[in-house]
């Protein structure tokens, strides 16, 4: 038995109505079209009855193509690989560095931006202590102030700290109560196993 | 009839063959060629099926052997080329559906099939009777992936174990998943009478 009736036969099994229907030829194509298909393929690969069907599609369906378009599906194929190749090997060479440079400009500009920022912020962040002092200094100069390099960090400290609010204890007695039922269920929990 | 020049048939060569005078620069294009005139037809019939409209089936048999020309040097000869041929382009008629279906609403989820429907009966180069037209609109009914294995086992009569190797299916898989098809087409064709 070969492959198309060993397929026929088991689709006669599953659906055996629409193995039976009919399998005429529907499509409209260049005229001469398969016969000079079949002659090309016939004169030059020696192909079987089998095979022939295979290559043709012996299950019938409703499509059509253009007037010789397979002719040209290869050429046009081949046409496109070619310019692809081609526009690859023009690509490649001729970026610069200046076009390398255009391609991140917005990239760069960012970065700058960010590296400003950055430095800004460190600049600014380094003087806050002694800003913190000033603010809260009426009776010693701003000017001593303003120009004392080396700060005492326990003041920054007791400045700090005096503008703090009292710290909220009942959250540690929430949390103490939790672990206090957790240790509590343990026990139990462990002997379930 | 005569047979014009340029459509001259090359002589069947094998795939190790093929291979051999593709790595070739001098070659290569020849080799392609042939694997596009013995093939060509075959793979555009079966992209064809699955997105009905010819245009669509044009870019894809294009896209498909564009790959095969760029990746055919890598083939590892575990099937034969028409096999491997047959899992590209499984793979991208597939993802070309899929995003094809993302681009409908989650309400209309058989928007997707009725657009395809709908190019089967006012597409251009779409010939056939009745019963072929139903055919066609039964086996769209299917998901896409059981609407590939019913093709290549329907129309194309291919062995599963060949089937298994294009869509890296289980044989098992592959058999149940056809017979479901063709009873569920059965089912649509005898309601649809």
């Amino acid at each position: 038995m070969n492959p198309s009736d060993h397929i026929e036969a088991e689709l006669r099994q599953v659906a055996p109505q629409l193995a039976s229907l009919p399998r005429s030829h529907p499509f409209s194509v260049p005229e001469g079209y398969f016969e000079g298909l079949e002659m090309r393929l016939t004169a030059k690969t020696g192909t079987t009855d089998e095979n022939h069907e295979i290559l043709f599609g012996s299950k019938e369906f409703p499509f059509r193509v253009p007037e010789d378009y397979f002719q040209e599906l290869s050429s046009g194929i081949l046409s496109k690989i070619k310019n692809e190749n081609q526009q690859n090997r023009e690509i490649k060479p001729s970026i610069s560095f200046t076009k390398y440079l255009q391609q991140y400009k917005s990239r760069i500009a960012a970065a700058s931006v960010a590296a400003m920022l950055i430095v800004s912020i460190a600049l600014f962040t380094k003087k806050k202590p002694d800003l913190l002092a000033l603010q809260n200094t009426t009776t010693e100069s701003a000017d001593d102030l303003l120009y004392a390099a080396d700060l005492d960090e326990s003041v920054v400290v007791d400045l700090y700290l005096q503008e703090q609010p009292e710290p909220d204890d009942s959250y540690r007695n929430e949390s103490e109560d939790y672990l206090r039922d957790v240790v509590d269920l343990q026990p139990e929990f462990m002997n379930e196993f | 009839m005569p047979i014009p020049s340029q459509f001259k048939v090359e002589p069947i060569i094998s795939d190790a063959e093929i291979l051999q005078q593709f790595s070739d620069e001098a070659g290569k294009e020849k080799a392609f060629t042939i694997l596009l005139r013995h093939h060509q037809t075959r793979i555009y019939y079966f992209i064809r099926r699955m997105v009905i409209d010819h245009d669509d089936a044009d870019d894809l048999t294009q896209e498909v052997f564009i790959k095969v020309w760029n990746n055919l040097k890598s083939f590892k000869g575990e099937s034969s080329i028409l096999h491997w041929i047959y899992r590209i382009a499984v793979n991208h008629t597939y993802t070309f559906l899929e995003k094809k279906k993302k681009k409908f609403t989650w309400t209309s989820l058989s928007e997707n099939e009725n657009d395809l429907v709908n190019k089967l009966h006012a597409g251009k180069y779409i010939d056939g009777n009745a019963i072929q037209l139903k055919l066609q609109e039964a086996i769209l009914t299917l998901p896409e992936k059981q609407r590939i294995v019913f093709q290549l086992r329907y129309y194309d009569e291919l062995p599963y174990e060949e089937m298994s190797k294009i869509t890296g299916t289980s044989v098992g898989a592959l058999k149940a998943s056809y017979h479901k098809a063709a009873a569920k087409i059965e089912a649509f064709m005898l309601r649809n009478q």
